[in-house]
């Protein structure tokens, strides 16, 4: 009973996903996003010029160090969680805890 | 000002992708896959939405999707590490197996 | 000199989300040394002072918000302007949540000292524990959306690793992958409501999306926006379609964990959802949808739970339903609803902790979940079991428990605001809720027979705080004045303070 549920499950599965692609690229098409629309006039703008191309990198890197470091530093201390979420699922369970 | 609506168009085509590949597959690597298919469809929606001024780009959303892709990352890594750790208990990949916890 | 003053105007941050990172970052080093110089005790002395140090910085935080004139904090790094950069924003409910998670992780702390002794890997424990409590902290002092996601990943990294601690065990290890499963797939439905909002507005700090989203014309893709960041807040606090991980995790973890993850973290999933909804919408956007959601999670959590013989699971389906109730404050939209949903986090966070923690005692002494085979483990362990009771009856709701006092409130301003449909829904499943918890009861204290003979009174430390919470409880039924007092203002600053809040970070 559960091989036959997990064969028409799956297919269930494709179905309803295919339905709602549908239905959302629809709703995509039809119904246009607003686009900052609701930006406030208050908003500092610090727009990087597209044009030369290879630029952008280093100009939104140094938007990055002088704008967010507070969330780089959370980021490094999130990096450091994951060091120690992996130590302690791998390492092996003996007394030297 | 650049076309909205295919970038609009991809990234729910991407995330449809996504949560499909975590329904249908049945192997645990697969859906780790799967989730990072869903972060990277949010990044590049991030990432369409800061082109909407001709010929400038706003740096704000490209360092959330800097940032973004680090913790999506750490997740991922946190996931194949408990991955190992079911292989070792369970002997297989496969998600169905992972029934014993019920009710 | 120069040196002090530099740090006190480059390094600013909120000073419990300091001490709880910088205690987190010196423990591995300590634990390597107590590993070295088999110095025993070294990390649980380091962890209880920096959980002492964090109620106290909680304390010391709510005296720098009050010298404030309009009672907000705005933390930002190096001088960098909040609209575009990212800040912390302090405000009485983000003084409020932090005491009770720092509160909440002193106790589980000081019990994990005595239940966690004979387990390997230690040292990443204790330095999960308090990264995941500097997560939590780092959510509720939160003044931006982005800041709110980073430290989100935090605690719920820490969190995964936490469930499945015990890996030589399948039960752990099945029960934390299909929480990080479920868990990532949210914070990626949360990440893209993020890219909508940003697209819409063009920021995330929170001030500023307020300003730009109150009473514009609702398009569909506010729809859509609404349900990515409930599925995003909803899987993390346990809302009912998006549950299922919760009574598979809890139950597995080690009862510290429980304990922490019922207590706080899935109240800070729901504290996320209740700041983001009142900064963003008006009111009567969401009331409908947060009403059903209510409607749908009470009963399907109270009938579950009467199901259930594994006695942490019963305590763990208990969980969602009480985010129900908490659910039926914040749909009300009004400062007293929202009073009665955090004076219910409080609460709930004090009676669910004690609970798994008095559970966790039992079961660390007769080695069992199994509710009929602890028939009788209330006599041979009466301090245990009598916590247990007090924990029960508050979460039932029986007056002379603080839970009685948030329940009441909670019902009464459902009735206020209009709904009291809904506070009929709820009283009938907090009545109903009873009958599984007095089946509990009932258990304990019948006679000892075969398995519950062989059980002694749990190790001193972990029934010393079982008592301190027990006696807690009912002194907060008897007075609850501080606290309400407290959570009023807390309401008030969410629901009425948003003019102060908005004008803190905008000129």
């Amino acid at each position: 009973m559960s091989d036959n549920l997990s064969r028409y499950g799956s297919y269930a599965a494709f179905l309803v996903l295919v339905v709602m692609l549908l239905l959302f690229s629809w709703f995509t098409t039809e119904v246009s996003f607003p686009a900052f629309e609701f930006a406030s006039d208050l908003l500092p703008r610090h727009l990087v010029p597209a044009e030369p191309f290879d630029e952008i990198a280093e100009r939104v890197s140094r938007f990055l160090w002088e704008n967010r470091a507070q969330d780089l530093t959370g980021q490094a201390f999130v990096i450091v969680t994951a060091i120690l979420c992996c130590m302690a699922l791998l390492k092996p369970e003996e007394a030297g805890g | 000002m650049e076309p909205l609506m295919p970038f609009l168009v991809s990234v729910v085509l991407l995330f449809i992708i996504g949560l499909a590949c975590l329904m249908v597959k049945r192997d645990m690597v697969r859906l780790l896959i799967g989730i990072e298919i869903l972060f990277n469809a949010a990044n590049l929606n991030f990432v369409a939405l800061s082109m909407q001024k001709s010929g400038f780009v706003d740096p704000f959303a490209h360092s959330v999707v800097m940032m973004a892709i680090v913790l999506d990352g750490c997740v991922i890594a946190v996931g194949l590490a408990m991955a190992v750790n079911v292989y070792k208990h369970y002997k297989t990949l496969d998600i169905r197996k992972l029934r014993r916890l019920k009710w | 000199m120069v040196a002090q003053e530099l740090l006190s105007h480059t390094v600013q941050l909120p000073l419990p989300l300091m001490v709880l990172l910088v205690g987190s970052l010196a423990l591995p080093l300590l634990g390597l040394l107590a590993e070295r110089v088999k110095l025993g005790g070294l990390r649980e002395a380091w962890m209880f002072i920096v959980t002492t140090a964090t109620v106290g910085s909680v304390y010391l935080l709510y005296q720098q918000l009050k010298a404030e004139p309009d009672g907000i904090l705005v933390f930002s790094l190096w001088g960098q302007r909040p609209p575009v950069g990212g800040c912390f924003e302090v405000d009485a409910l983000g003084v409020y949540m932090s005491g009770t998670i720092a509160f909440l992780g002193l106790l589980a702390g000081i019990y994990s000292f005595k239940y966690m002794e004979k387990e390997s890997r230690l040292t990443e424990f204790y330095t999960l524990v308090l990264l995941m409590m500097s997560g939590m902290t780092g959510i509720v002092l939160a003044g931006d959306f982005f800041t709110l996601f980073i430290f989100w990943e935090m605690m719920s990294l820490s969190s995964y690793v936490l469930v499945a601690f015990l890996k030589s065990r399948w039960g752990p290890i099945e029960a934390g992958f299909k929480y990080l499963i479920m868990s990532a797939t949210a914070g990626a439905f949360l990440l893209l409501g993020m890219s909508f909002l940003y697209g819409m507005t063009g920021t995330l700090n929170f001030a500023q999306l307020s300003v730009s989203l109150h009473g514009v014309t609702q398009t569909p893709w506010i729809f859509v926006l609404f349900s990515c960041l409930v599925v995003g807040f909803g899987v993390k606090s346990a809302i009912v379609p998006l549950h299922t991980w919760l009574p598979d995790a809890h139950p597995e973890a080690p009862s510290p964990i429980s304990a922490l993850l019922s207590g706080i973290v899935i109240e800070t999933g729901l504290y996320g959802l209740t700041r983001v909804f009142y900064l963003l919408f008006e009111p009567g956007y969401f009331q409908v949808s947060i009403a059903a959601l209510a409607v749908l999670t009470m009963p399907l959590a109270n009938i579950m739970a009467l199901l259930q013989q594994d006695i942490k699971r019963l305590l763990a389906y208990s969980s969602i339903a009480q985010i129900g109730y908490m659910l039926v404050g914040v749909s009300t939209g009004t400062a007293y609803g929202i009073m009665g949903t955090f004076l219910h986090v409080f609460n709930h966070s004090l009676m669910k902790g004690l609970a798994f923690l008095s559970a966790g005692s039992i079961v660390h002494e007769a080695e069992t979940r199994d509710i009929p085979s602890l028939r009788g483990v209330g006599r041979m362990m009466p301090f245990t079991s009598f916590t247990l009771f007090v924990a029960l009856l508050g979460l039932g709701g029986v007056p002379g428990t603080n839970g009685f006092v948030s329940k009441f409130i909670l019902f009464n301003s459902a009735i206020g605001a209009g709904m009291p449909w809904l506070a009929v829904i709820g009283l009938l499943n907090s009545a109903f809720s009873m009958a599984y918890y007095l089946r509990v009861m009932k258990t304990m204290i019948s006679k000892p027979e075969g398995e519950a003979m062989k059980v002694t009174e749990a190790p001193t430390l972990m029934v010393g705080v079982t008592i301190v919470m027990a006696t807690l409880i009912v002194l907060l039924g008897l007075y609850p004045t501080p606290v309400l007092g407290f959570a009023m203002k807390a309401s008030k600053a969410l629901v009425e303070g948003m003019r102060e809040y908005i004008g803190a970070v905008l000129p």
